[in-house]
């Protein structure tokens, strides 16, 4: 056993064509991760924090291959996953796999619930026959849901149950890393905290490393041990979840928290203004730098480096002074 | 009729609301009576199916007679100071009310926006429904609502379509339209769901300042009590078609007496917060076509006691003075935290 990373990623760079006309003549890109790089240790949860078209889905999907990276390096257990072929392909979907956002677009409803389970477990030849029925049994006992609903199709299932099968799918190769992508937010309030509970107690169990990909930070606070916090395809700061939340580094981090609705009425709001800005032109310099209220002239010059501004706290952000309300 | 002056500016009383669809009967509210004064700001939690969601059209008589039965009662005070029957009005008379005294917002303003016309086009009709203006000063006066409303370049949001705005600017395009008639009620039904947090941090502030402006009361419509926090000082929590408490937001949010408040409380990590473990109610929302006898609650609730809280329907009883709570068991529990 090795304590090296089980996930390590890259520059990892991701550009969608923007295509016109008859012959889809390319007209631009869409840059949706750009120069993305971090680790994800052995049973450590990362979750990925960032608002809509920052590109954390494109992350999510490009580190299973789910899309093909534009450019980048993605190592899974020392192994180069940009490399694999077909064969090698198949065998990494054993060890990783993914939980997405809405449960009703992400189960065929035409199969039963112990189908859309077996499905994994027959495709990778793990169990056939009555060993098959046994594990799909199993799986459903392990998210909570009664053995007979094997027989159930997906119609007959309340959202908060469909998301246990996707789970129960995702977990039934017995993976090492999942990818969890908004797997609450599509719940309702009282439903989200089960699958919240489910996946933590899963995570205790079988030793998962996960990429937790989410909108909610209250939610990725929570669950997650470290957490990056992305804007416009770029990394703004990473580092351990408490920290990242207590003492944002990252003018943008710093906004980020202030806006998440408190009931005690006691946090400070930073209103940003305006939108970001399109990923099809994003500003020179630091992307963020249109919206920050520190921003100076010379953030338009260069795209800030990572730096580590305490042990294993990084943010792209040239000013040591800021944020001031932390 | 005149109202009083300490009359409140919206009076529901006994609303109930059922949809028929097919042969069964989907209760989605029941009895629910509550009243919102002046330059109130109320908010109106709960999760899908809670029947929020009926509330807000209820109150701008869009549940049409074919579509769901609705009886009780709905009095608004009109700025003519006359009192108004939504229940059972007649269309024409509602279009008077709808937009002048009483307003909407959604969502989803993609879906409420028609995404042919310019958004210049489509207030400026608001407004024209409304006051009777010539189109050149409608449009006058869609750009200073715009401009009020923070709409950085409002020149060009005029000028544009639906599709070529983000999410927050469309919100704000509808907001625009509900305020074009000055209406003394607006009901914003969960108006920053679809919205980045930052964007909804935006929206919730424009509110605000509008409300404080205009002195208009809201309706928040929500399904997140965080959010109950930053805008309402009064909130009433709905659950499965009932109001199953109402009160002072600080209060509520702080020492919940009724087991389905506090356990949604409970069932929210919290940013920042101190590390707990959170709580999850178990099961689901109760099917609104079935639902179990007694409380609705009991078969979620930890505190239910069998023979009482399985068999007998509690009433919503008032605890303290504008403080109404529907559970059986709130003396005995209200000690333990939430």
């Amino acid at each position: 056993m090795t304590h090296s990373p089980i996930l390590q990623v890259r520059g990892l760079r991701k550009y969608f064509d923007i295509t016109r006309g008859l012959f889809s003549r390319v007209v631009g890109h869409v840059h949706a991760v750009e120069d993305v790089s971090f680790e994800v240790g052995r049973h450590e949860v990362l979750g990925v924090a960032g608002e809509s078209g920052s590109g954390k889905t494109t992350i999510g999907r490009s580190v299973l291959r789910l899309v093909e990276p534009s450019a980048g390096e993605i190592v899974f257990d020392g192994k180069d996953v940009l490399g694999f072929d077909n064969a090698a392909m198949l065998r990494f979907r054993r060890t990783a796999q993914i939980i997405f956002q809405d449960p009703y677009a992400s189960i065929n409803p035409t199969m039963t619930v112990g189908q859309v389970i077996a499905e994994p477990l027959r495709v990778q030849k793990i169990a056939s026959g009555s060993e098959l029925a046994d594990r799909v049994a199993q799986l459903l006992t392990d998210v909570s849901l009664p053995v007979d609903f094997a027989r159930r199709r997906p119609r007959d299932l309340s959202g908060g149950q469909r998301q246990r099968v996707v789970i129960a799918r995702a977990l039934a190769v017995e993976p090492r890393f999942v990818v969890a992508d908004e797997p609450v937010s599509a719940l309702d309030v009282s439903i989200q905290a089960q699958i919240i509970n489910l996946l933590e107690e899963l995570k205790e169990r079988r030793s998962l490393a996960m990429l937790f990909i989410s909108h909610d930070l209250a939610v990725m606070e929570y669950l997650s041990d470290r957490i990056a916090v992305i804007y416009l395809g770029r990394i703004m700061e990473i580092g351990p979840s408490r920290q990242v939340v207590a003492a944002p580094r990252h003018p943008y981090t710093e906004a980020l928290i202030s806006a998440v609705p408190d009931d005690t009425g006691n946090r400070k709001r930073i209103i940003l203004q305006g939108d970001a800005p399109s990923p099809i032109a994003p500003p020179s310099g630091c992307v963020f730098r249109t919206r920050c209220r520190y921003a100076l002239p010379a953030c338009a010059d260069e795209v800030p480096p990572l730096r580590e501004v305490a042990p294993g706290h990084w943010k792209a952000c040239y000013r040591d002074d800021v944020p001031t309300s932390s | 009729m005149s109202a009083r002056p300490d009359e409140p500016l919206v009076r529901v009383e006994n609303l109930d609301v059922t949809f028929r669809i097919r042969a069964a009967k989907v209760s989605a509210a029941r009895a629910v009576s509550f009243a919102i004064r002046k330059r109130e700001v109320v908010a109106l939690v709960g999760e899908s199916g809670s029947g929020k969601s009926t509330i807000g059209l209820s109150l701008l008589g869009l549940l049409a007679p074919g579509v769901a039965a609705v009886s009780g009662s709905i009095r608004i005070v009109r700025k003519s100071g006359r009192i108004f029957e939504i229940i059972g009005a007649r269309d024409r008379q509602m279009l008077h009310v709808r937009g002048n005294d009483v307003a909407m917002i959604f969502q989803e303003p993609m879906s409420s926006l028609n995404p042919i016309y310019r958004i210049g086009t489509q207030i400026a009709e608001s407004l024209r429904v409304h006051r009777r203006v010539s189109q050149r000063d409608a449009l006058v006066e869609a750009l200073r609502l715009l401009t009020l409303l923070g709409v950085p370049s409002p020149e060009k949001c005029l000028q544009s379509y639906p599709h070529q705005l983000s999410g927050g600017m469309r919100q704000r395009a509808m907001i625009a339209m509900a305020l074009s008639g000055q209406p003394a009620l607006l009901v914003a039904d969960e108006p920053t769901t679809a919205l980045d947090v930052t964007i909804q941090a935006q929206i919730v502030d424009l509110l605000k300042s509008v409300q404080q402006d205009t002195a208009m009361a809201i309706l928040f419509v929500t399904h997140d009590l965080g959010l109950v926090g930053e805008v309402a000082s009064r909130v009433l929590v709905m659950y499965a078609g009932e109001i199953v408490e109402e009160g002072p937001v600080r209060q509520i949010l702080t020492r919940p007496r009724m087991p389905y408040t506090k356990a949604l409380i409970a069932s929210r990590p919290r940013l920042g917060g101190e590390r707990r473990k959170i709580n999850a109610i178990p099961g689901t929302v109760p099917d609104l076509t079935m639902l179990p006898a007694g409380c609705s609650f009991h078969p979620r609730c930890a505190f239910a006691v069998q023979g009482l809280c399985d068999r007998t329907a509690p009433a919503l009883e008032e605890i303290r003075a504008g403080w109404r709570v529907r559970c059986h068991r709130w003396r005995e529990i209200q000690e333990t935290g939430a």
